[in-house]
């Protein structure tokens, strides 16, 4: 059952602002995550603040610099059909094509989809963990198979978007406002790993609202791609995703960034493939170097050991793939 | 506990000793409308609504607990959102309503959320389970050795219930022994779910032929043709069947597919590559789908040449309704479109018996057919008034009954002076015995080819056959929505659905919704499939010649996919489903071992 609760429609950012101020205030995108965290209880909610109505979050545009900025309202659906996207920020395009099914991407906002709540399944249901203010994580001994082989310290989550790995490869960044104005944060520094503060997932103090993305102008001989595996081929997250951005110069790889989905509590940018990959010619053997890299120092629990083969796997044929 | 011959000896007769452990994991019938229904009382007398496969079971379950004659409860079903068997019985919830709506003297609505669901209402139960088999160099069976351990929950029944029937009856075998446990723990209860116990013996059964065939170095098919009864070996007397279709579901069913061309191709393309290509079959019978009395049809005809057909039988969403108007078509020469049909409403429909068991159509069809026929003596004794003539001599053509000697004399329904006086004419049928020391059962073969990611564990299933002896097709189009949706279900038990518990902590089912339980989606099942009905004439099962469907569908599936996946992979997969999380261990070990 959905609790009660006031809405109101902002007319405005300000007001908006405002209102999500109030003790317990929610806003409200798309609302495919947060009907489902209200219905499953995850948190309380006493005021659901929509902002759906505020045009000026919505839309995609280039930026004086060259870039794009993408409205945090924009639909999923529509950062996946983008030309732009799709020819300047491959790994976008396809990280959005890969969310969820067609009514999600429909009705979901890439705002919405950076901010999103984790899947945990002991976090949605019915057992008072740790990150709800319990006092365990029941996952460490509990049913694993879906979560984390990285970063997890004291709450074993993935985090469940497809974008923000595609976006962190990119180095994009999100403009955040708030009760004392507006913001620019990496979207790699945008989610918080469980090591620093396991009740939050994101850098958004209360009231702050996610803006726009920004991507930056693609670098001169940019490729880039994003693959998920998944246990059913439609509707489901990541069991094991990686976002490639890499500048190629002749066959030099001389800039690069992977991001998994599906390992970490956060995207989680892998500084070892990428120290074997920058500065190489990418052959077969370099990328499952750098593919055995990527897993080299992961943490595994009793049912998702799978994911380091999978992960080994994945990235070896996404990196020859891509070079 | 079930033994036959001498199985110790059987193993000793063999050239080729195999033995495996499998599991079947739990899965939820998942049905796309919850379980629920309205209760309201007039006076003494209880109405409900109830979404159900039987209204007649729900009405006796409803009078034993509330102690009320049975004409005091009205149960009407009418349409449904599915049931595969979780809805063969009231639920708690009827009671409640009927209750709450006594108390408040109001209607009363009770809907289970997608959660209650998934714990309260059944389960396809987890089977574990361990088979040796002995064959010899020709093929011949020798011996099945057979153990399953199973749960109905916290409740008594179902755990095991006919998870070892595959192992007994399909193959000829001379020595056969299975022993299956329950075991008690703090979860759902059993409920029959499409076939149950089938498609999980022949998840083991099926792998393990297909063991057995590359160990003596046997196509998969022939295999399976050297070892066919003609009789049911499990059942006292081994009386045989009234058809048997299960040669033609192997063998034509492999050449529909292309089955050995297929084998050669992947032969000749070798163990190259990531991606890699794997075809799969396995075969399978349903205990059931002979249909048995009791059925009780009213056919009326009114005044103006339509017709009304009065069932107490649920369609439970497989298209009942269109089959019984065929019938009625069939035998009184008239247009399906002029029927209509009345159903799964106690208060103004016949009594039946709940469809499961993929009884429903040759268990009322054969009524329905005699009621046609005994409307059609009526109206032969009215017309022989009417045309002053002898009614043998009288014959039905198109809506009209003529003279054979003499083709003047005709005369439309529509004017017969008897229906026009009466206003109706009623013709009732009732639902004849079993033929004696025969079984009516369907066979079943499928076919598969799937490709597999040998670096990520990714399966797509890219095509299936399902070459189904399910006696006459009735109507081709619910016939064929039949096995499509057979098919995607076998491949959700194969590649997606799992129950999963908390083992450690709290014993709670943690994947209660419809992202965490993952039933197959569009794209997990292939565009290609094909449905090849089998079609030997059964004269003796009933006077329809049709065998149950909706079951058999679903038997041979998993085991086809997992068969398939071997073959691309060479690892055997003994344990539900065959997603990356499983494969992609399986691979990564295989790959260690070199």
């Amino acid at each position: 059952m959905v609790p009660s609760f006031s809405y109101i429609q902002a007319r405005s950012l300000d007001e908006a602002i405002r209102y999500l101020a109030l003790d317990g205030a929610r806003a409200h995108a798309g609302g495919t995550d947060l009907l489902g965290c209200l219905r499953d209880r995850v948190f309380d909610v006493a005021t659901v603040v929509s902002i759906a109505g505020l045009k000026e979050l919505r839309g995609i545009g280039a930026t004086p610099a060259g870039g794009l900025r993408i409205g945090s309202l924009t639909t999923i659906a529509e950062v996946a059909r983008n030309p732009v996207i799709r020819s300047k920020y491959g790994a976008l395009s396809m990280a959005a094509s890969e969310v969820a099914s067609p009514q999600l991407r429909h009705q979901g906002t890439i705002g919405g989809n950076l901010c999103q709540k984790p899947r945990c399944w002991y976090y949605r249901g019915e057992f008072h963990c740790l990150r709800k203010g319990g006092d365990q994580c029941y996952a460490v001994d509990g049913e694993n198979p879906y979560h984390c082989i990285f970063g997890g310290d004291n709450c074993f989550i993935v985090h469940p978007s497809d974008t923000a790995p595609a976006l962190v490869a990119l180095q994009a960044s999100v403009t955040i406002a708030g009760p004392n104005g507006r913001r620019t944060v990496a979207v790699e520094n945008f989610h918080i790993p469980p090591s620093e503060d396991y009740t939050s997932e994101t850098v958004l103090e209360p009231a702050e609202i996610v803006t726009e993305i920004v991507l930056p102008p693609p670098a001169e001989g940019l490729r880039s791609s994003y693959r998920k595996v998944r246990a059913r081929r439609a509707w489901d997250f990541a069991l094991a995703g990686v976002a490639l951005a890499i500048v190629f110069t002749g066959d030099q790889a001389t800039d690069c960034r992977v991001v998994l989905s599906g390992a970490a509590p956060v995207p989680w940018r892998s500084a070892e493939a990428e120290k074997v990959i920058k500065g190489s010619r990418l052959d077969r053997d370099r990328a499952a170097k750098a593919a055995e890299a990527a897993v080299k120092n992961a943490e595994p629990m009793e049912q998702n050991e799978y994911k380091i083969p999978l992960f080994r796997g994945l990235i070896e044929q996404q990196l020859m793939a891509i070079a | 506990m079930y033994e036959r011959g001498d199985v110790a000896r059987g193993f000793t007769e063999a050239y080729v000793v195999l033995e495996e452990n499998y599991r079947t994991e739990c899965e939820i019938h998942t049905p796309m409308e919850p379980h629920g229904c309205v209760a309201k009382w007039d006076g003494d007398r209880l109405t409900i609504w109830e979404s159900t496969q039987g209204v007649y079971r729900i009405q006796q379950n409803v009078a034993n607990v509330l102690n009320l004659p049975l004409s005091k409860v009205r149960v009407i079903g009418h349409y449904m959102g599915g049931g595969f068997g979780s809805k063969l019985q009231a639920g708690k919830y009827t009671i409640i309503a009927a209750l709450l709506a006594k108390i408040t003297g109001r209607p009363v609505k009770m809907i289970l959320s997608r959660e209650e669901t998934y714990l309260t209402v059944g389960n396809r139960p987890p089977s574990n389970m361990t088979l040796k088999a002995g064959v010899k160099k020709d093929g011949t069976l020798t011996a099945l050795d057979f153990t399953c351990t199973g749960t109905g929950g916290a409740y008594p029944a179902g755990g095991t219930s006919l998870v070892d029937w595959e192992v007994r009856d399909l193959y000829k075998c001379p020595n056969v022994r299975t022993a299956c446990a329950d075991v008690y723990i703090n979860a759902g209860p059993a409920r029959p779910f499409r076939a149950p116990g089938h498609p999980e013996g022949s998840w083991a059964l099926e792998q393990m032929l297909d063991a057995l065939a590359e160990a003596i170095d046997m196509d998969p098919v022939d295999l399976r043709l050297k070892n066919i009864s003609l009789v049911s070996q499990a059942r006292d007397g081994q009386p045989p069947y009234t058809s048997s279709g299960f040669k033609d579901c192997l063998a034509e069913g492999a050449r529909a597919f292309g089955w050995k061309q297929a084998r050669q191709q992947i032969a000749a393309a070798g163990k190259q590559g990531i991606i890699r290509r794997g075809v799969g079959m396995a075969g399978g019978h349903w205990i059931a789908g002979g249909g048995r009395p009791p059925s009780t049809i009213i056919l009326k005809l009114f005044a103006d040449g339509s017709v009304n057909l009065n069932m107490g039988a649920s369609d439970i969403g497989t298209g009942t309704k269109t089959v019984m108007s065929l019938v009625v078509a069939e035998e009184l020469g008239v247009k399906p479109e002029t029927i209509q049909i009345e159903h799964a409403d106690t208060g103004s429909t016949q009594y039946a018996t709940p469809s499961g068991g993929s009884k429903t159509v040759p268990t009322e069809s054969p009524a329905v057919r005699a009621a046609a026929i005994s409307l059609k003596q009526q109206l032969l004794e009215i017309a022989a008034q009417d045309l002053k003539v002898d009614p043998s001599t009288l014959y039905f053509s198109a809506g009209s009954i003529v003279s054979r000697n003499d083709p003047s004399k005709k005369i439309n329904f529509t004017d017969l002076s008897g229906l026009k006086k009466r206003g109706v004419v009623v013709g009732i049928g009732y639902g004849g015995p079993n033929p004696a020391n025969r079984v009516t059962n369907p066979f079943a073969a499928q076919f598969c080819e799937v490709e597999v990611n040998t670096a990520t564990g990714e399966v797509r299933v890219i095509r299936f056959l399902g070459a189904h002896d399910s006696g006459r097709v009735m109507s081709r189009l619910t016939y064929d929505n039949q096995v499509f949706g057979g098919i995607t279900m076998g491949i959700g038990l194969a590649t997606t659905e799992a129950r999963i518990l908390d083992k450690n902590h709290t014993g709670k089912m943690v994947n209660r919704n419809w992202h965490d339980y993952k039933l197959p989606t569009a794209l997990d099942v292939p565009e290609d499939i094909v449905s090849l009905p089998i079609e030997p004439d059964d004269t003796e099962a009933n006077t329809t010649g049709a065998k149950g469907l909706g079951e058999p569908v679903t038997i041979p599936t998993a085991a086809a996919v997992a068969n398939a996946v071997y073959h691309a992979t060479g690892v055997r997969i003994t344990q539900t489903p065959i997603h990356p999380v499983r494969l992609c261990r399986l691979l990564a070990e295989r790959r260690k071992e070199g």
